[in-house]
């Protein structure tokens, strides 16, 4: 959690919110934490390439 | 260890999923993803075994760099590895079909990462009809799972278990080594673990 935190935070509530629902719906119950984490960082990872648009 | 693959619910799913658009709805782009040691291996082996030998042909290349071979069937697995130009031609393949009979098929498998570089190729990317992930276990799977593959009773307290199926992160491929590292270090034949016992263990798995 904490190494998470430190390489994606501190992040906004409400889409960090948005991207756990997401996370829960597509993951249900029952994975491991690693699992959630994993998912969630691809959420942000893609999050960031659609804001910073390749270079010409 | 039971050779038979453990059928949790994942690997179902993927297995259903992979079943129908392969063989039913034959589309020419399928992708399936998963960590190392998820099963995606031993789900190709199941699909591969149902397949209707006298109608399909299938041909397995792992970590390919040229599709010279022809087949109906075509399996890229360690897609990830790939270069750009083999998946460009892998779509060239599956869209040289004038008659409109699609009488070839992808089946692309490989690491999570393969989906972000299949994204990098939009064109590529929307013509992959199914996109299939399997994750791992869930935790109400794992007493099942171990059951399946060591058939003496179960040692290990709630406690042990969380903690085991936490470090391997739900990949069946971790779990029996590192259960059976448990296993190993523990005294006696039947006695439950302690749960320190189970840390130290997997602890001692990390370090190594």
């Amino acid at each position: 959690m904490l190494s998470f935190y430190r390489k994606h935070g501190p992040l906004p509530r409400q889409p960090f919110l948005g991207a756990c629902a997401r996370t829960a719906k597509s993951l249900g119950t029952g994975r491991p934490l690693s699992a959630y984490l994993a998912d969630l960082e691809r959420q942000i990872t893609a999050h960031h390439d659609c804001q910073e648009p390749n270079e010409p | 260890m039971n050779p038979i693959p453990f059928p949790f619910e994942d690997f179902l799913r993927a297995q259903q999923r992979l079943r129908r658009a392969l063989l039913e709805h034959h589309e020419p782009f399928v992708l399936l993803t998963g960590n190392t040691g998820t099963g995606k291996t031993a789900l190709l082996r199941e699909l591969r075994a149902e397949i209707d030998r006298t109608r399909y042909r299938v041909v397995y290349f792992a970590q390919a760099r040229k599709l010279g071979a022809v087949g109906l069937i075509k399996v890229l697995d360690e897609a990830h590895e790939l270069p750009e130009e083999t998946l460009a031609e892998a779509r060239a393949i599956t869209e040289s079909d004038l008659a409109g009979t699609g009488p070839i098929e992808v089946l692309l498998i490989g690491l999570p990462k393969l989906r972000a570089q299949l994204q990098a190729q939009p064109a590529l990317w929307r013509r992959i009809g199914v996109r299939e992930e399997i994750t791992g276990l869930r935790l109400e799977e794992l007493n099942a799972f171990l059951a399946h593959h060591f058939p003496s009773p179960q040692r290990l307290c709630e406690q042990g278990l969380s903690a085991l199926f936490e470090h391997a992160k739900g990949v069946p491929g971790l779990l029996l080594p590192m259960y059976r590292t448990i296993l190993e270090g523990a005294s006696g034949e039947h006695d439950p673990i302690d749960p320190a016992a189970v840390e130290d263990s997997l602890q001692r798995w990390d370090l190594a």
